[in-house]
């Protein structure tokens, strides 16, 4: 979508709101790396936390490009009906819940599949890779999918006419015209990997060898109460770091080439054994993307090892029988998980809602600034800064709860605004125009237009609900027994006795929960790119 | 031996809608096939059916006289140029002519090189764009680079969807001549979509005018315009179209180009109604005794300063240029269709 400016008749001032929730998450960790001195020593070695971080982020960066790119180019180029699905089917797999994926993997590779080659898929460093790179699949092919769309389908029909074909039409044009998006996908999928927790935390053999930086932040947080100093000192790294590749994602994309497209698309003829091969390879991919969903709702009922079908496990859950602390349940876990996505997404959507029609670069940027925050140490600038004063006034209950919503909020922040500005950018500028020549303005001309993007609004508020169910590292942190969301109550199961079946039934729920919510929206992500 | 191509009895139905319906229409190497019509007359789909992009319902493609129609554009030899650039953006402009040429006609990377910098010469492109990307070109460079690229695949068809028409009119003029002197000098079809009658006249060697996917007319240039031979045709190339005199004394329907109408300043009958001042011409647009109807007119410039808006002039009209089409009905009342 072109840049825009702000539109007539709007006031900076209705983006305040928006940047507020955003600096709330942004700006308490760095002024608390800012005013932390450091003591002891780290339990571990920095440089070899650092490399193992980089190397999975890298490798499960390239292997994602690798995996989805085909299936990108498939889909852009190709019309392949496979591949096309998986623009709007990626999406919940995107969204899953990182707990629960976890243990789908578990459940399929080390349990069902447990002895066979594949099991290195849940098991150690291969595991959090897979993990990893399991997210970002979706997204190397919808990037690259959506630069194919941005090609001049004139210049692709004319070279195929005069016998452009095979592998040196991939090779000459089909994977350089898509390249940008596979570099975007690329950085995006390593940033993410980089701020990687819930692999390193939860997968079978990866504790503490193959923690991530952000696990191992968390780590020394939760686990070590004298090195909690060291805990900050290490999330001024993570900060560093992920600015750093925020910084390097926006050159990027500054670089990225603005191809002019007519509109049109073309679709290119796929035949014989290219035509079965692609086919297989999209067969594949659904698998491989399908199977951990669908295992973690198996292990929920056949329990880790197989045998005969049961609902016990959620009768236990249900019922109170299980090994969390007193003052967790289930149904708080369910109440809490759901509360925070309907208040993060209510507050989300609406600063969204006055800040889209205004946002130009600077105000996307701030508003897009939390993404280069990650989970734990957003948590712990929440923690160390407005806990207390909280907890001293309302409670530690409530405290936990208010900065819940709040993390959730800034995260939820740019999905939401992301989708009401391509709503929004849909009403032309001349009508927005003379709406304030003849006296609409402010909140009321904010108000209308955000009307006028009524869908994309219910399909913000729908993403930004998903995104708070899934989010982890920041409840990790900042809750209590009596606040965990479903994800956290998950993990505590998973971690607390090894009950996997008790986790895969806590984390059924929260999946299904999810992939409600982005089924719902899953096709209208197509239009933001 | 000069191609000829023949589209025979085309008919295409996209999305549910006929778009071509029973077209006929040839070209031949060294000469230009010009297809005027409004937008949405099929004219795009037509050069696509050529093309080979675009398999036709019914009807035939026929190169020198065999049925191409499932051929593909490579095995036709047939090229088409819109006005989007077929450049790949990744690539320098002389990467990609040259990657046309290899493909096209086998050369060596050498070779390729070595064209693609003659044919850059020879349309005007400076050395320096060769190395360029396309997205770093001016509009003209990107046509002539796009040129470049069809024309070194040496095709046996051009076939040309207005790629020229965003641009300036003296490179607009410049570019439809050169195109114009290389195929007769190359021996290639032509085969150009237009909507610009000025530039069809200059091009064509055959003129057709292509209204709601049906062949209005097609012949001579001179022919088709001045002599339409359908009401369809002569409406879409702006005759005036009324019923009685001046155009019919005897009250029936009939047509003439504005060329063919003289303004008489002296004489009476008819108000000016507007004046529209055009390079090298005036339009005047004429509203009849009793309201009855409008006219157009061009007329010199000297002569339209010596009308305005409201005066009362008199009109004749030059009997070869008018084409009677029967008595007067509903459906065809007088309206201009030409209008500034």
């Amino acid at each position: 979508m072109p840049a825009r400016t702000a539109r007539p008749g709007l006031g900076w001032g209705l983006t305040l709101p928006a940047l507020a929730i955003a600096a709330l998450y942004t700006i308490p960790p760095v002024l608390l790396v800012a005013t932390t001195r450091p003591s002891g020593s780290l339990p571990f070695s920095l440089a070899r936390v650092l490399s193992w971080t980089t190397l999975q982020a890298a490798a499960s960066a390239s292997i994602a490009v690798a995996l989805g790119w085909p299936a990108g180019v498939l889909a852009g180029f190709y019309g392949h009906r496979l591949a096309r699905a998986l623009r709007s089917l990626g999406l919940p797999v995107f969204m899953a819940p990182s707990v629960a994926v976890v243990l789908g993997f578990r459940g399929v590779y080390h349990g069902l599949l447990g002895g066979t080659p594949l099991s290195a898929l849940a098991r150690g460093a291969t595991g959090v890779i897979a993990v990893h790179s399991y997210f970002n699949i979706p997204l190397a092919a919808v990037l690259t999918a959506a630069a194919a769309s941005r090609s001049p389908p004139e210049a692709l029909e004319y070279f195929t006419s005069i016998g452009l074909r095979g592998a040196r039409l991939w090779v000459r044009a089909l994977l350089p015209l898509t390249a940008p998006g596979a570099a975007a996908a690329w950085l995006l999928a390593f940033t993410y990997s980089f701020m990687g927790l819930t692999a390193p935390l939860m997968v079978p053999g990866a504790a503490y060898r193959y923690y991530t930086l952000e696990a191992w932040i968390y780590t020394l947080f939760q686990g070590f109460p004298t090195l909690r100093g060291l805990a900050v000192w290490a999330s001024g790294l993570q900060l560093a770091a992920l600015t750093s590749l925020a910084a390097a994602f926006a050159w990027l994309h500054s670089r990225l080439p603005s191809i002019e497209s007519s509109g049109a698309s073309v679709s290119l003829p796929l035949r014989g054994a290219a035509r079965l091969a692609a086919s297989a390879y999209m067969a594949l991919l659904y698998a491989y993307l399908l199977i951990p969903l669908a295992g973690v709702a198996y292990t929920s009922i056949w329990g880790p090892a197989g045998g005969h079908p049961s609902l016990e496990a959620y009768r236990r859950l249900a019922e109170g029988r299980a090994p969390i602390p007193p003052g967790a349940s289930l149904w708080l876990a369910l109440a809490n998980s759901l509360a925070y996505a309907g208040a993060s997404a209510a507050l989300a959507v609406a600063a969204a809602a006055l800040a889209a029609p205004v946002s130009g670069p600077l105000v996307r940027a701030a508003l897009t600034a939390p993404l280069a925050v990650s989970p734990v140490v957003a948590g712990l600038g929440l923690y160390f800064t407005l806990f207390k004063p909280l907890a001293g006034r309302l409670g530690i209950a409530w405290a936990s709860r208010l900065l819940i919503v709040a993390a959730h909020t800034a995260v939820a922040l740019p999905l939401a605004a992301r989708s009401i500005e391509s709503g929004v950018a849909r009403v032309p500028r001349e009508a927005v125009e003379f709406a304030a020549s003849i006296g609409l303005r402010g909140a009321r001309l904010a108000l209308q237009l955000a009307r006028s993007a009524g869908e994309s609004m219910l399909a913000g508020g729908l993403l930004a609900a998903a995104a708070s169910l899934g989010e982890f590292g920041g409840v990790l942190v900042l809750s209590v027994p009596e606040t965990w969301s479903l994800g956290v109550l998950t993990y505590r199961l998973y971690g607390a006795g090894r009950v996997p079946d008790l986790a895969a039934a806590s984390a059924t729920l929260l999946l299904a929960l999810t992939l409600a919510l982005t089924a719902l929206v899953a096709r209208r992500v197509e239009r933001w790119l | 031996m000069a191609v000829e191509v023949e589209i025979r009895d085309v008919w295409v139905t996209l999305s549910g809608t006929p778009v071509l319906r029973g077209v006929s229409l040839s070209a031949s190497g060294g000469r230009a096939t010009v297809v005027v019509g409004p937008s949405g007359s099929g004219k795009t789909t037509l050069l696509r059916v050529a093309a080979g992009f675009l398999q036709p319902d019914r009807g035939d493609v026929l190169i020198d006289g065999r049925s191409a129609t499932h051929l593909s554009p490579q095995e036709r030899g047939a090229a088409l140029l819109s006005q989007r650039p077929v450049l790949l953006p990744h690539m320098s402009v002389a990467d990609n002519i040259a990657l046309a040429a290899r493909l096209a006609r086998g050369l060596t990377r050498g070779e390729a090189r070595r064209l693609a910098a003659e044919l850059a010469a020879s349309l005007g492109l400076p050395g320096g764009v060769l190395g360029r990307k396309p997205a770093e070109l001016s509009g003209g460079q990107l046509q002539r680079a796009s040129l470049a690229a069809v024309l070194a695949a040496r095709p046996r068809i051009l076939l040309l969807d207005e790629p020229f028409a965003h641009l300036d009119l003296p490179l607009r003029e410049e570019l439809r001549r050169l195109v114009a002197r290389l195929s007769r000098e190359w021996g290639f079809a032509l085969v150009q979509v237009t909507h610009d009658q000025d530039e069809a006249l200059e091009l064509a060697d055959s003129l057709a005018v292509l209204v709601d996917g049906r062949i209005a007319d097609y012949g001579p240039p001179e022919r088709v315009y001045w002599r339409p031979s359908t009401l369809e045709a002569a409406r879409f190339l702006g005759h005036n179209i009324h019923c009685g005199p001046p155009l019919a004394p005897r009250g029936e329907l009939a047509s003439a180009p504005p060329e063919a109408v003289s303004v008489d300043p002296r004489g009476q009958g008819w108000i000016v109604a507007s004046i529209y001042r055009q390079r090298g011409r005036v339009l005047v647009r004429l509203r009849g005794p009793g309201g009855e109807g409008d006219l157009q007119a061009y007329v010199h410039p000297s002569m339209a300063r010596r009308i305005e808006p409201g005066a009362s002039v008199g009109v004749s009209v030059e009997d070869w240029a008018v084409r009677v089409w029967g008595p007067c009905r509903a459906g065809w009342a007088p309206r201009a269709s030409r209008q500034p």
